[in-house]
């Protein structure tokens, strides 16, 4: 790590000690989730202080710099207890494709827009009849004049409610040609014939929407890349995304187990579990386990610094990261279960916490790629297992 | 792993260390030392006035993967720390074990009349066993020793009376802490060598193995088996490629053993497991490696290790 690297280490660290608002840190004892409204707000002025589009073109709001120092800017973000993004699919998963296929005036259109929090983006890949298996999606774009018209249905689209616009990808050709004849679009969440219908979560919080497109117009200037590029280019950035998307996790588990270990220390009856050598040697293999999420994290982005193709390095951490953090969030609830009643203030607000974490964590595991279709990528791609007769 | 400001590329190591390991195959420990001396192996982390490179610790570990995965029947790790830690003490020793004329082991546990887990202690001209809060450089020749409990055939460990011996040297407390600090930097890349091959018995039998028909690689449940095995590998490489950067905090170089001592006999293990009732057998030889690893994370002490993670974690000691 250089001096330029420590300077900008400090200047993004200072920036977070004197603008986050307290109320939004999950490990104080006066935490308020905070509402759409206000985490939009706290977004958009990180974006300002440099801490949102960080290796974006200026030209597009971004800041122009390196992995190394969205690696840094996330690894200060994950130690503290900030809420999730909402808009991860605009700056993790629509922005990187739009700078990728997208046309210049797409790219000025759209890509200021994520940042500054003036258009929130939702994913429409999956449908009831392709979960994992995005080949045989089934949602139809038809020429429409010069655009389209869609007809079809997404499931799982996390945020679709708050959302402005949806990535969308539809298919051209028949459901027989699976990978081919995919296209990706910015479908207007306003526009005619659009409709949502959230699903309600095993958490209880707001969360993933079914989507219904009724021969939904979409204008020529909001189709992404050629009819057929989509599959492809959306395979090309979802590996690198799978790899450095919400890249303060290893830092944010730290975050949590740190918190975990406080919030036990000011409750006596929680401090005695933590002297039983079970739960101790739990939480040293949890740390551990953070240590290395880390090691799949750090040697990614030298990678990708230095030019290198990103693999299959993205299943690596995305599979280790998502089972080890079930694990430790199993442990934490486990162990803060055993509070006894009349708890303190501190240790009703990390219980409030785990609970969440616990329970939310249930989905780590399906998400962006299953366990499953993980385990098929690292045995096909990177063990090169035959499949053959 | 970046180029050190030596300009040289420990990865450069890697290539020469596997054919001496390879040619090592069958010698008894005294061959192994001509062979690896002879190579220059020994001393790449003594200094340059006992005939060594004096190179930093990450030049060792692709030699010590080099030694996990051709199962090489020499205690490299336990030479190569004496030549580094007995450099300024005991330079003669270095010197010679560098040459390959001397022999040295490091006992790993017991403090006292009675030390153990010494690998290939028997026929050792100096043994380091921990004495006092420091450890103590002792002439094999006068040491009594016998097989101890131990689980591995290649580098067998070996149980030594001390009580009355004489000291050449003594180590300080800090000194031996070094040593044991280095120690679990090195088992890390003996295991994840040792693993790795493993992995690579693993994928060739199932690919070769067929049975209903089809290769046993292209049924999903042993894809999956070794999927997670390849995980746990590129989990244990990550680890000990943080661990040796320069500004690796302990509980990185902690991480590195821990990973290693956790990971590793789960990759042997499973590598049995593929291998079917031909994996259970003395001539396959995974068990070797499934041993090895075993002996080195019993070296390595990694539950209490775990609980100095946990105590530096939660009482923040």
């Amino acid at each position: 790590m250089n001096l330029e690297n420590e300077a900008y280490r400090r200047r993004v660290r200072d920036f977070l000690a004197t603008h986050v608002p307290e109320s939004f840190l999950a490990d104080q004892p006066d935490h308020a989730p905070p509402g759409l409204e206000a985490c939009k707000e706290w977004e958009a002025a990180m974006h300002r202080a440099g801490l949102a589009g960080i290796t974006w073109p200026e030209a597009y709001g971004g800041h122009g710099l390196t992995l190394r120092e969205h690696l840094i800017a996330n690894q200060e973000i994950g130690r503290l207890a900030l809420p999730e993004s909402v808009n991860s699919i605009g700056k993790e998963l629509a922005g990187p494709i739009i700078l990728a296929i997208g046309t210049e005036e797409q790219k000025r259109r759209y890509l200021p827009a994520i940042l500054e929090m003036r258009e929130i983006w939702c994913q429409g890949f999956s449908e009831p009849e392709a979960g994992s298996d995005l080949a045989g999606l089934r949602t139809r774009a038809v020429r429409d004049g010069n655009g389209w018209r869609i007809t079809g249905q997404k499931i799982w689209t996390s945020g679709a409610p708050r959302a402005q616009r949806c990535l969308l990808l539809a298919r051209t050709g028949s459901v027989e040609d699976r990978h081919r004849g995919l296209a990706l679009f910015a479908v207007r969440m306003d526009s005619p014939g659009l409709r949502v219908r959230a699903i309600r979560q095993m958490t209880d919080k707001p969360g993933f929407a079914e989507v219904f497109f009724d021969e939904v117009r979409v204008e020529p200037e909001d189709a992404l890349g050629a009819p057929d590029e989509g599959w492809s280019a959306a395979i090309r950035v979802l590996a690198i995304e799978r790899a450095t998307n919400r890249m303060y996790r290893a830092w944010r588990f730290e975050n949590e187990l740190r918190h975990l270990i406080s919030a036990c220390r000011q409750d006596p009856a929680l401090s005695a579990l933590l002297q039983e050598g079970s739960y101790r040697q739990r939480l040293a293999a949890t740390q551990v386990d953070i240590e290395l999420v880390k090691g799949h994290v750090e040697p990614t982005v030298e990678a990708l610094l230095d030019g290198q193709s990103i693999g299959a390095r993205g299943s690596l951490m995305k599979l280790h990261w998502s089972e080890a953090h079930q694990r430790f969030a199993a442990l934490a609830w486990e162990i803060l279960s055993q509070a006894p009643p009349g708890a303190s203030a501190a240790v009703r607000a990390a219980q409030r916490r785990f609970q969440d974490i616990y329970l939310a964590a249930r989905a780590e595991t399906i998400y962006a790629g299953a366990t499953e279709v993980q385990l098929d990528i690292i045995a096909d791609r990177v063990l090169q297992l035959p499949r053959g007769k | 792993m970046a180029m050190m400001e030596t300009g040289l590329d420990p990865a450069e190591f890697a290539e020469s260390a596997r054919r001496v390991v390879e040619a090592c195959a069958g010698k008894d420990a005294a061959g192994c030392a001509t062979l690896l001396a002879e190579a220059g192996l020994l001393g790449v982390l003594a200094p340059e006035e006992t005939g060594g490179l004096g190179l930093p610790l990450p030049f060792a570990l692709p030699l010590l993967q080099a030694a996990g995965a051709g199962d090489l029947a020499f205690p490299l790790l336990e030479t190569l720390l004496l030549t580094r830690h007995l450099a300024d003490t005991a330079p003669d020793v270095a010197a010679a074990l560098v040459a390959g004329t001397a022999r040295g082991s490091i006992a790993w546990a017991g403090t006292g009349a009675m030390v153990g887990r010494a690998p290939m202690a028997d026929g050792a001209d100096w043994l380091l066993a921990h004495a006092g809060d420091g450890a103590a450089l002792l002439p094999g020749a006068a040491l009594a020793c016998r097989p101890g409990p131990g689980i591995d055939l290649s580098v067998p460990e070996y149980e030594i009376e001390v009580a009355g011996a004489t000291a050449a040297v003594m180590l300080d407390a800090s000194a031996w802490a070094a040593v044991a600090e280095d120690a679990r930097l090195l088992r890390a890349a003996l295991i994840l060598g040792a693993a790795e091959h493993c992995l690579d018995l693993a994928v060739t039998h199932v690919t070769d193995r067929r049975q209903f028909g089809r290769p046993l690689a292209a049924f999903q449940a042993m894809r999956h088996l070794l999927a997670r095995q390849k995980l746990a590998l590129e989990g244990i490489r990550g680890a000990l490629a943080r661990a040796v950067a320069a500004d690796a905090a302990p509980i990185a170089r902690q991480a590195a053993f821990l990973a290693a001592a956790s990971l590793g006999p789960q990759i042997a293990e499973a590598t049995i497991q593929a291998h079917g009732g031909m994996g259970f057998t003395w001539d396959i030889p995974v068990h070797r490696y499934l041993r090895r690893i075993r002996s080195l994370e019993a070296q390595g002490e990694a539950p209490r290790l775990r609980e100095a993670v946990a105590a530096a974690l939660i009482e923040g000691n």
